[in-house]
């Protein structure tokens, strides 16, 4: 673009931050965006897609930077600053491509439970780490929670408490024997190299104890992965059926065991909501198309930009983007700290995240909206690069249990809800 | 005893409209578009999705054998003779029906019918051009697809041309003995601008405007690749350069702002009734989904408070759409009764109610989505189709400021906006 951009700024001084998005903004200028347009016709078997993440991944190293050090990482789920270096990073991405963040995102989403600390599973770690950190290969995770039968269901641990998941767990002898159906998770349709299982060990209970969270390699026999469905955009991020038949995994591939699995899963959701910085990103190259395109078009004579009518809907925009960045790192904050704001797997974090993403992933649909009727017949046109960005930014509405389990864990703490 | 109310052709449940407004003859060919739309269409979604071919057999079976293009002509051009304006609420229906199917194939038939309503109601149109251009629409057997290219937005520091209505002509256009000299540079039409047999430019001419008909393969036409547009796939639009185009006297029609604002008005009705009928079907798939979706490992998802709330929206949205664009058909029917003194107030009336219509709509389709979670944003389920399709079709009827300006001047006697 060819203005101030203060989006282009750093949100804070740190040194680490302005290395990070140097590196991403340098892949995402030079290797997403001139071939982004691309991407939709892409969605089924990823030619443009993987290798752009390949180098994001493993030439630039990104897919180590959750593990920790001993095992090859970069530790950033050793420090305080885990959620505040996701949301650097994300942005990044998803300004030039909300799906590739999602897809980049996610693989380190599994990995929480066991690569965050302090609750750093040093085994599991070490059977894990080499997949991410000694390979030449953009290597994908994938948390399966949703299925079939009850959508954001698993999601909604504080209402439930396991008793609706189907997907089962049963120890024989040394190995868990997993079966089940998952939908949906990211990463899946064929792409996913490890999965965060969330089963239960005893179908319909409603103690926290029986939910298990298990690691399944998804070479393992008896995992089969569908065909990815097909979507209004977000091209990056495959999304299929899994099936677990008779699938046998060592009993140490829990992730803590009974209680503890539980309360790190809450705390998998809680940092999946900083997902805000998928809707985030998208928004900062909508600022930058639309400036340029607010300067160079006119109606009834007068720049667009100069037109008092259409200045107005620009300030809300740009309005909604400070807004929701804000938010984004007001949450990163009391994620990264829960010395300072308590356990994140509580229902007042969680209920901070969900109420973050509520907000950040509505406005930012609708500040995609207004750009693409500021554009009129321009804004629904793929060159533009603003219809893309609308149509990824849907999906941060519809994902992680969508916008009404949102709703309902975000009154649940603030209002003391019971029943919900 | 009150005499009840006809039903919404096939679509499920029922979304009231004034069906007193239409006659039988008007339900009849509701109900033929609705078979249309069922067999031609919705049964065959999952083995034609999007597929432009299945589309443009579907248009022409609609259009010639269904004979919706000859629908408004006069019988002695080849027509059937349903009068203009009189007819607004039966091709409401008609569309609704359409759009229920799909609002691109709806898209690009309505902006024929636009033009097609346009020329017929406008007594300055010269009769030659009007057998000209009905014939196309009546004789041909075939579709042949007319692209409109309005006034908009224009480039800074290209030469200004003329506005109309706050929008300025994307062409210009200068008489050179016998005929017209157009000229325009990556002008973007509305719709089919890849596949027209024709194209309908509004053009600046020194003192004033003129609606050019420029045939497709005129000399001096040429046409870009086809746009990658969000939705509206039938309407495979392409921006189109006119370099020294010679228009024959007999091809231009002098206009003024109001067969402009007749064009506009026929267009937003038109788009309307296209998002009421989008929306009716995604109503039928959300109520589907809400009919057999177990939440919290008991209820149904409509019995769900919260969830019940989000279906409701969706149904009160259609409810006041489908009476808006019921209403807008009647007004542009009967402008005495409706206290409508000309055709800036048919203007203002078919601008406001779109403006809404269209958020309505769309709002609707948003929240459906949203019940429906990743399913919604899935193509198998086609909902995430509706949502594109209405969302294209919005920002293709020109911006929410353009109509506020409109609006304000109507109704504040604003002067300079």
């Amino acid at each position: 673009m060819n203005g101030p951009n203060p989006f282009a700024k750093n949100v804070t001084s740190s040194p680490a931050e302005a290395y990070i998005r140097r590196i991403i903004r340098g892949w995402a200028d030079n290797v997403v965006i001139p071939m982004r347009r691309q991407y939709d016709e892409d969605w089924m078997d990823h030619k443009h897609i993987s290798p752009a993440l390949k180098v994001l991944m493993v030439d630039l190293g990104f897919q180590k930077a959750l593990i920790p050090a001993e095992f090859g990482g970069w530790s950033f789920g050793l420090s305080d600053s885990l959620a505040t270096a996701s949301a650097w990073m994300f942005e990044e991405v998803a300004r030039a491509d909300a799906g590739m963040a999602l897809a980049f995102g996610v693989c380190y989403w599994p990995m929480l439970p066991i690569a965050l600390k302090p609750h750093i599973n040093k085994r599991l770690c070490a059977e894990f780490a080499p997949m991410f950190v000694d390979t030449d290969k953009a290597m994908f995770g994938a948390v399966a929670m949703t299925e079939p039968q009850g959508g954001s269901d698993i999601e909604n641990v504080d209402l439930l408490h396991g008793r609706t998941i189907k997907t089962t767990a049963i120890l024989d002898d040394d190995e868990w024997v997993i079966n089940g159906h998952k939908l949906w998770p990211t990463n899946t349709g064929g792409i996913a190299d490890l999965l965060g299982v969330v089963c239960t060990t005893k179908p319909g209970s409603e103690d926290e104890k029986d939910i298990a969270y298990i690691f399944v390699p998804t070479d393992t026999p008896g995992v089969t992965q569908g065909n990815p469905y097909e979507k209004a955009g977000m091209a990056a991020d495959k999304n299929s059926d899994i099936w677990f038949e008779d699938v046998r995994v060592p009993s140490w591939y829990r992730a803590h065991g009974p209680g503890l699995d539980a309360l790190y899963f809450k705390e998998v959701l809680s940092l999946g909501m900083m997902s805000v910085a998928f809707s985030v990103g998208p928004m900062l190259n909508v600022y930058e198309i639309l400036y340029d395109f607010c300067s160079k078009k006119t109606l009834n004579g007068k720049p667009l930009k100069e037109h008092d009518a259409i200045a107005a809907e620009l300030s809300e925009i740009v309005a909604g983007i400070e807004v929701s960045r804000a938010a984004t790192y007001s949450l990163a904050a009391v994620l990264d700290r829960p010395d300072l704001y308590g356990p994140r797997w509580s229902p007042e974090v969680l209920a901070k995240a969900r109420l973050t993403k509520l907000f950040v992933a509505d406005r930012a649909l609708k500040d995609c909206e207004r750009a693409m009727e500021i554009m009129g017949t321009y804004g629904a046109d793929r060159g533009w690069d603003i219809e893309k960005h609308w149509r990824d930014l849907k999906m941060g509405q519809l994902y992680e249990g969508g916008k009404q389990l949102a709703q309902m864990d975000t009154a649940r703490y603030y209002f003391e809800c019971r029943t919900l | 005893m009150k005499k009840e109310t006809p039903r919404a052709g096939s679509t499920t449940g029922h979304f009231p409209y004034p069906g007193e407004w239409l006659g039988p003859e008007s339900e009849e060919i509701a109900k033929s578009i609705a078979k249309w739309a069922d067999s031609e269409v919705i049964s065959k979604r999952l083995e034609f999705r999007e597929d432009f071919g299945h589309q443009m057999r579907s248009l022409t079976i609609l259009a010639t054998d269904i004979g919706l293009h000859r629908l408004i002509w006069p019988e002695e051009m080849g027509g059937v003779g349903f009068s203009i304006p009189e007819a607004s609420s039966t091709l409401v229906r008609a569309y609704e029906e359409i759009g229920r199917a799909d609002p691109g194939i709806g898209y690009i038939s309505a902006m024929n019918m636009a033009l097609a309503a346009t020329l017929i109601e406008d007594k300055k149109v010269a009769k030659g051009i009007k057998n000209d251009i009905g014939s196309a629409f009546c004789n041909s057997g075939e579709v042949k697809l007319f692209s409109l290219i309005l006034p908009g937005l224009a480039g800074v520091g290209t030469k200004p041309r003329n506005i109309i209505s706050g929008r300025e002509p994307q062409a210009d256009i200068k008489k050179d003995g016998d005929i017209w000299i157009l000229n325009a540079k990556q002008a973007r039409p509305l719709n089919s601008g890849y596949d027209a047999y024709m194209y309908g430019v509004i053009a600046s001419k020194p003192n004033g405007f003129i609606l050019a008909l420029v045939p497709g393969g005129a000399a001096g036409v040429k046409r870009g690749e086809p746009l990658k547009t969000s939705g509206l796939l039938a309407s495979r639009n392409a921006d189109v350069d006119f370099k020294n185009v010679k228009v024959p006297a007999k091809s231009v029609i002098s206009i003024d702002e109001e067969t402009y604002k007749m064009l506009i008005t026929w267009i937003g009705l038109l788009s309307c009734a296209i998002a009421v009928g989008s929306v009716m079907d995604v109503y039928r798939l959300v109520k589907d989904w809400a009919n057999n979706r177990v939440i919290k490992g008991k209820g149904l998802l409509k019995e769900n408070p919260m969830d019940a709330a989000v279906l409701a929206q969706v149904a009160m949205d259609i409810i006041s759409s489908r009476l808006l664009v019921h209403s807008l058909a009647r007004a542009i029917a009967q402008p005495v009764a409706f206290g409508l003194g000309g055709v800036n107030d048919f203007f203002i009336l078919a601008e406001s109610v779109s403006v809404r219509v269209l958020d309505f709509c769309n709002h609707a389709i948003n929240r459906a989505m949203e019940m429906m979670g990743s399913a919604g944003y899935a193509k198998e389920w086609n909902v995430e189709k509706h949502w594109r399709d209405i969302k294209t079709m919005q920002v293709y009827f020109g911006g929410r400021t353009p109509v506020e300006m409109d609006v304000a001047k109507a109704y504040y006697g604003s002067k300079s906006i």
